[in-house]
């Protein structure tokens, strides 16, 4: 990942300049105010008093307005309500600049100004539209933050204060403002009767802050020639080490995990971790500090403001994605090297646009131009597929079968020949569409995972099977807790698929993801906690994770969820301090599992023989499966068979592993099993009763007609009510059944040594009893 | 005011390659600080530096005293070196507001070097658009050399054509003139008569010739007759310096009896200054804020004091060499000029405190303007010997002007009173002249037989003048008030020494017929000032 910058010429600039020279002495003001409006426009104001608009395609600035003189601006923020459409933005965008003396005015996108609000007895240092475009928040260097409603009525006064503010930013949710008083950052929370978070941060002057909105953490910059990380609750994730000036700036990116960090003839790009990319050195000319950062919409260039009035844009290149034998890496703005290690190719793909994103896999890459999607096949890198009208692409999600992308419209799903599969809606997608990122969303082998946003507990999952008759519905999960990160599997057979999310108490369920049966109950299995990262495998159903200090590997998720002796003997976890800090996971493909740490690559093998055995289940050989858990004599490749072939009805496959795992109760109830009639309605019960599903097994009963069994089911489970029930519903049919319920329930009570309780039997004791009177 | 000027002063700091790190945190806030205000005092220190390489500015941090005096320095050095106003008050309060008021500084400090890379690419730009033009120049000479010589050539062929066809015409005559016979007797005529032009002009330049000759002995003789009137003008003056005029002997009583005046006017004016500074000492005390002010014209005085000693010397040299009498007098003159200066210096400090004296010197100075209109038409010597005296002034009053001036307006305020200075020491001047001039009105009328002979009235007015002119310098000396001792040896020494020279001017000054109207002129000035 490298970091091109240029430094853009004013030329109409110095041709206004060169009037002005006449009347005043300096001609380079400082740039503090920069922002885009679209894709390709940014608009900058600097203490010259004239707001310009330089533009992408015509490299060249254009005065749009000028401001009155004692007008000294010092913050300047888009509202671009369009979705961030790289089209140029629609009329109702709005402008937001904020002065030295307190006022601020909101310009429309003619240039106009339509409101001009006193808002604050000092300067104004921070302005800023709230992520859901309902209001912003103006911060004073008297200690106030106002929180005004988009036509400039004043709502709410948040803070008040004695201490300057030099720094406010919006929470990603816009339910919280944090700000920096001093060396201290505060975040305030908006609802009523919630206490502020306070911390000290730097040793000097906090100068900035930037708050992610995919990944909920704060950055700042300091005084004391660091930047650091904090997450949302106050807590120090990363403090970086010191510069040679002072963080004058920082800016997370909107869509990946960058973050930009400016400082005095220095421009560097970060992770979200805090661990460095790439700096950018500016030696002459001299730009000075860079007062101010501002990302594009699609997250690929940044523009900055420096202290001697010059304008630079900054560009995201070299980034590099790796796939098995294939690596895709961008290396100006418009082209990408595709490298074959197999076949020794190396193919540079130009494009017409500039390139957004890119995602490679399963033998495809896909690029996301400004205006089209390209498909390319690695077989066929001469004749791509180009799928026109995509815009603004945001996230690409590549499947086995289908690849994803999210625009500034709407959720895509497509196949790799290029055709439409699913757009896929749920109750109040469109309008949450701006503020998915790629958190939200996953693509699995035919499910597609959306996180609600406006309720982050509920999962929208969208079946993509063809013809299946729900695939326009979408099944809804609801968790306990907000849901942190999703990932569906990406392999399997249709029967076995699953999606596994983290929670915001950092803990790992997993869910069946397509239920064949009519009636559906969702059962969500807790395997894991304290994680931060998550990622299926490409070909196989195995689930890595990672920790604070380890990570863990489990090799059956899925369908040893609901016995928590499997999930112990096929999870493996590994010790990770050697590995350093802040490791993600980078891809997980086949066997080899690849994690990030400040920007090295470790690539770790899990175990071969599950990987081989995975693959041997997956297609149904059971006797080789057999053999490759007996060539490896490991309990977890035992308890993998085991959870598999139960779960297939392999009954004699199930007791042999069940036997070499040392499960001894559960090898006595296979041969139970075994000693029913083989495919009966008893044995495919007692089959169900082994996967933890009850309600299925009394199903399966009675439909067979089996209503003693049924019956005999409900009181070795002690289920009574079930019980009296199902006997008083057939008492038609097995008169006997009634008494025998009672006769239980007798021995039952007489055991406890307790008198009948339940209403459901009062009425029949008393019966009985009135019936031995009378005899 | 904000944030935003600390933050731009932190920047240009950088930019200009401050080496320590300037915090943020000092300045950023309304009210200042001991701890601020040593970053404040660095920051002066180092921008002064900046401006003026090797300057160091006076103060430090330690006391009060010591700050105020590194703020006024501070101020006074950037309106002097950079002319950039900064205002002390703000400076000392080492807040947001100071930050305003140094970025005064470091923008001028960081502009040149902007402006210089701009026009850098200004320059390659125009030179970019010289290339077009140079290009489409070079195309448009080309075209209009070919449209030239296209036409040139059309021309030229029309020409040729032309004369072709008239060669037929002329084809006759010129046969028959080539055949034509030469006739002998015109070529003969024709030679005579160039050969008596030719004679002529010989004669007539022998005719200058004669006359020229003749004009050269007639200058020969003027020449000699000149030269013989010369040596008998030479005889007759050094006859004259031989003879000892008569009345000598009274001449010098009356001189004796003037020195005993003059010691008893020395003391008098030597007690009137002694009691008017210790009237200014207790007005003095009343005011102390102004002690500084007072304290630099005192110290500044004592450098000149060695000056005049030097002249002292000088002037013994000039007893040596009678015949000097030009040096001797400018030698005089420069040494009473230095003493007014000295004097214009210690009164300047007098006038600071009490206005009413400025009255008196506006009226001085008019009257100073009315004599010096009346030294010019005087002689030539006095018309050379103002000019030396006022560049010396001009000097004085810059000087004065410089230690004191913390901004504009006090530079205009002690310009005025460098001015002011000037006419004091013309006053002091006509106040000497006043005591001979009346001595000699009396001296003249108790002995009449002093203008009986012409020779005598002459010689009588010209020691008169002499005298009068060692009075006045001896008077500016009386201006220097606590240093009653070296005045008074340098008085004496003055007085004998310009008795001397006097005498030896009227011995060879005996003939010059202008002294008298000076004389009439001194009485009168001397009736106004009474």
């Amino acid at each position: 990942m490298k970091l091109k910058t240029r430094i853009c010429k004013k030329n109409s600039i110095r041709n206004s300049e060169k009037v002005e020279e006449s009347s005043k002495s300096t001609t380079n003001c400082p740039l503090s105010c920069v922002d885009w409006s679209s894709n390709e426009e940014i608009y900058f104001v600097s203490d010259d008093h004239q707001i310009f608009k330089w533009s992408d395609v015509s490299r060249d600035s254009v005065e749009v307005a000028k401001l009155p003189d004692d007008f000294v601006p010092t913050d300047m923020h888009w509202l671009l309500l369009g979705g961030r459409s790289s089209g140029g933005g629609k009329g109702s965008d709005t402008l937001l600049i904020c002065s030295n003396d307190g006022r601020f005015v909101i310009l429309n996108k003619s240039a106009r100004v339509e409101r001009s609000i006193s808002a604050h007895a000092a300067a104004i240092s921070s302005g800023r539209w709230s992520p859901d475009g309902a209001g912003l928040l103006t911060a004073g260097e008297d200690g106030v933050i106002k929180i005004w409603s988009r036509s400039g009525m004043l709502r709410s006064t948040v803070v008040q204060n004695e201490e300057s503010i030099r720094c406010a930013r919006w929470a990603p949710n816009s339910n919280s403002i944090v700000f920096c008083q001093g060396g201290h950052i505060s975040i305030k929370p908006l609802a009523a009767n919630s206490k502020i978070i306070r911390w000290r941060a730097h040793d000097g002057l906090v100068l900035s802050l930037s708050w992610s909105t995919q990944s909920n953490i704060i950055a700042s910059g300091g005084e004391d020639f660091r930047f650091k990380i904090w997450d949302a609750q106050g807590a120090n994730l990363f403090t970086s080490a010191a510069e040679e000036y002072a963080i004058t700036s920082v800016a997370f990116n909107p869509e990946k995990d960058y973050l930009l960090v400016g400082t005095f003839n220095l421009l560097k790009l970060c992770h979200s971790n805090g661990w460095s990319y790439n700096t950018a050195r500016f030696s002459s000319p001299r730009v000075g500090s860079i007062f101010n950062l501002s990302w594009s919409a699609d997250g690929t260039q940044a523009t900055c403001g420096t202290s001697t009035g010059q304008l630079i844009v900054a560009y995201a290149i070299e980034q590099q994605l790796v796939s098995g034998n294939l690596k895709a890496t961008s290396k100006s703005r418009k082209s990408i090297t595709l490298k074959d290690i197999a076949t020794g190719t190396q193919d540079i793909l130009d494009f017409p646009q500039r390139v957004v994103s890119f995602g490679l896999g399963y033998g495809h890459l896909v690029v996301a131009t400004t205006n089209q999607v390209h498909i390319y096949n690695e077989k066929y890198i001469n004749t791509p597929i180009i799928i026109d009208g995509r815009n603004d692409t945001r996230v690409i999600e590549v499947g086995k079968k289908y690849f994803m992308i999210l625009d500034a419209l709407s959720i895509w799903v497509y196949t790799y020949t290029g055709r439409l599969h699913l757009n896929p809606r749920y109750p109040g997608s469109q309008a949450q569409i701006p503020l998915l990122t790629w958190r939200s969303l996953s693509l699995g082998l035919d499910v597609l995972a959306i996180r609600d946003n406006s309720d982050p507990t509920v999962l929208h999952l969208f079946d993509l099977i063809p013809g299946a008759s729900r695939q326009y519905d979408p099944h809804s999960l609801r968790a306990k807790q907000q849901l942190v990160q999703i990932a569906a599997c990406r392999a399997g057979s249709p029967e076995d698929q699953f999606v596994a999310f983290i929670d915001s108490n950092r803990e790992l369920f997993v869910s069946e993801s397509r239920n064949l049966n009519s009636e559906r109950i969702d059962e969500i299995y807790k395997i894991g906690t304290q994680l931060t990262a998550i990622m299926w495998a490409s070909e196989t159903n195995i689930l890595v994770g990672v920790h604070d200090s380890c990570y863990s590997i489990w090799y059956c998720p899925g369908e040893g969820a609901s016995d928590p002796t499997i999930i112990a003997l096929t999870t493996i976890t590994l010790d990770t301090t050697e590995f350093g800090k802040h490791i993600t996971i980078e891809s997980f493909e086949e066997s080899v599992l690849t994690f990030r740490s400040a920007g090295a690559l470790l690539p770790v093998n899990v175990n071969m023989y599950c990987e081989i055995l995975h693959r041997a289940l997956l297609e149904g050989q059971w006797q080789q499966a057999l053999k490759i858990c007996r060539m490896g004599q490991h309990s977890s490749l035992w308890a993998t068979l085991a959870a598999v072939a139960t779960r297939k009805h392999q009954l004699q496959i199930s007791e042999e592993a069940y036997s070499a795992a040392l499960q001894i109760d559960k090898v006595s109830y296979l041969q139970h099993l075994k000693a029913l009639t083989p495919s009966s309605a008893e044995q495919m019960a007692e089959n169900s009763l082994m996967l933890g599903r009850m309600l299925e097994a009394e199903t399966i009963l009675l439909h067979g007609k089996k209503i003693e069994q049924a019956v005999g089911l409900a009181l070795r489970m002690h289920n009574w009510r079930r019980a009296l029930e199902i006997s008083q519903k057939h008492k038609g049919e097995q008169p006997e059944l009634v008494p025998r319920v009672l006769q239980e329930r007798r021995k039952y009570l007489k055991a406890l040594q307790r008198e009948e309780w339940d209403p459901l039997y009062l009425p029949l004791v008393a019966k009985e009893e009135a019936d031995n009177t009378s005899e | 005011m904000s944030f935003k000027d600390v933050r731009d002063l932190g920047e240009h700091l950088k930019l200009l390659g401050f080496p320590r790190v300037f915090p943020l945190q000092s300045l950023a806030n309304q009210h200042g600080s001991l701890a601020s205000f040593h970053i404040v005092a660095e920051l002066l220190q180092w921008l002064a530096g900046l401006i003026e390489p090797g300057a160091t500015l006076p103060g430090g941090v330690e006391s009060e005293e010591q700050r105020v005096l590194l703020v006024r320095s501070a101020t006074e050095f950037f309106v002097t070196k950079a002319a950039i106003r900064i205002n002390p008050r703000k400076l000392y309060a080492a807040a947001a507001v100071t930050a305003a008021e140094l970025q005064k500084v470091t923008r001028l400090l960081t502009s040149p070097g902007q402006n210089e890379a701009d026009n850098d690419e200004e320059d390659q730009r125009d030179q970019y658009r010289s290339l077009n033009p140079v290009d489409i120049g070079d195309k448009i000479e080309e075209l209009r050399k070919a449209r030239e010589l296209a036409t040139d050539l059309t021309q030229r062929g029309t020409t040729i054509c032309e004369m072709l066809s008239k060669e037929l015409l002329h084809k006759e005559s010129l046969m028959s003139q080539a055949q034509r016979p030469l006739e002998l007797l015109s070529v003969e005529r024709t030679l005579k008569s160039a050969i008596q032009a030719n004679q002529v002009r010989l004669q007539s330049s022998r005719a200058q010739l004669e006359a020229a000759k003749v004009e050269l002995n007639a200058l020969g003789s003027k020449l000699q007759r000149r030269r013989a009137e010369l040596e008998r003008t030479r005889q007759r003056l050094e006859a004259l310096h031989r003879i000892r005029p008569a009345h000598m002997a009274e001449f010098e009583d009356c001189e004796k009896e003037l020195q005993e005046l003059f010691q008893r006017y020395f003391l008098r004016l030597h007690v009137r200054d002694a009691l008017k500074s210790q009237l200014d000492l207790r007005t003095k005390r009343a005011t102390p804020i102004s002690s500084p002010i007072l304290q630099k014209p005192a110290e500044n005085s004592m450098p000149f004091i060695p000056e005049g000693l030097i002249e002292d010397d000088d002037d013994d040299d000039d007893e040596d060499d009678l015949d000097d009498e030009d040096e001797g007098d400018d030698g005089g003159k420069a040494l009473s000029r230095l003493e007014m200066v000295v004097n214009g210096r210690s009164v300047f400090g007098l006038d600071s405190e009490i206005p009413d004296i400025r009255d008196e010197d506006k009226l001085m100075q008019q009257n100073n303007m009315v004599s010096a209109q009346g030294k010019r038409p005087g002689t030539a010597t006095s018309r050379i010997r103002p000019t030396t005296g006022r560049s010396r002034k001009a000097v004085g009053g810059r000087g004065t002007a410089g230690p004191d001036g913390g901004n504009d307006a006090r530079a205009a305020r002690g310009t005025r009173r460098g001015v002011a200075t000037g006419g004091d020491a013309d006053g002091t001047q006509l106040n000497g002249r006043n005591g001979p001039g009346s001595s000699m009105l009396n001296s003249r009328d108790e002995d009449s037989s002093f203008g009986s002979s012409e020779s005598e009235l002459d010689v009588g007015k010209i020691m008169g003048m002499s005298g009068m002119s060692g009075m006045s310098g001896m008077s500016a000396i009386s201006g220097i008030s606590g240093m009653s001792n070296i005045a008074l040896g340098a008085g004496d020494d003055d007085f004998d020494l310009n008795s001397i020279d006097d005498i030896s001017i009227s011995k060879l000054t005996g003939e010059l017929p202008l002294r008298p109207k000076t004389a009439n002129k001194a009485e009168h000035h001397s009736d106004e000032d009474f």
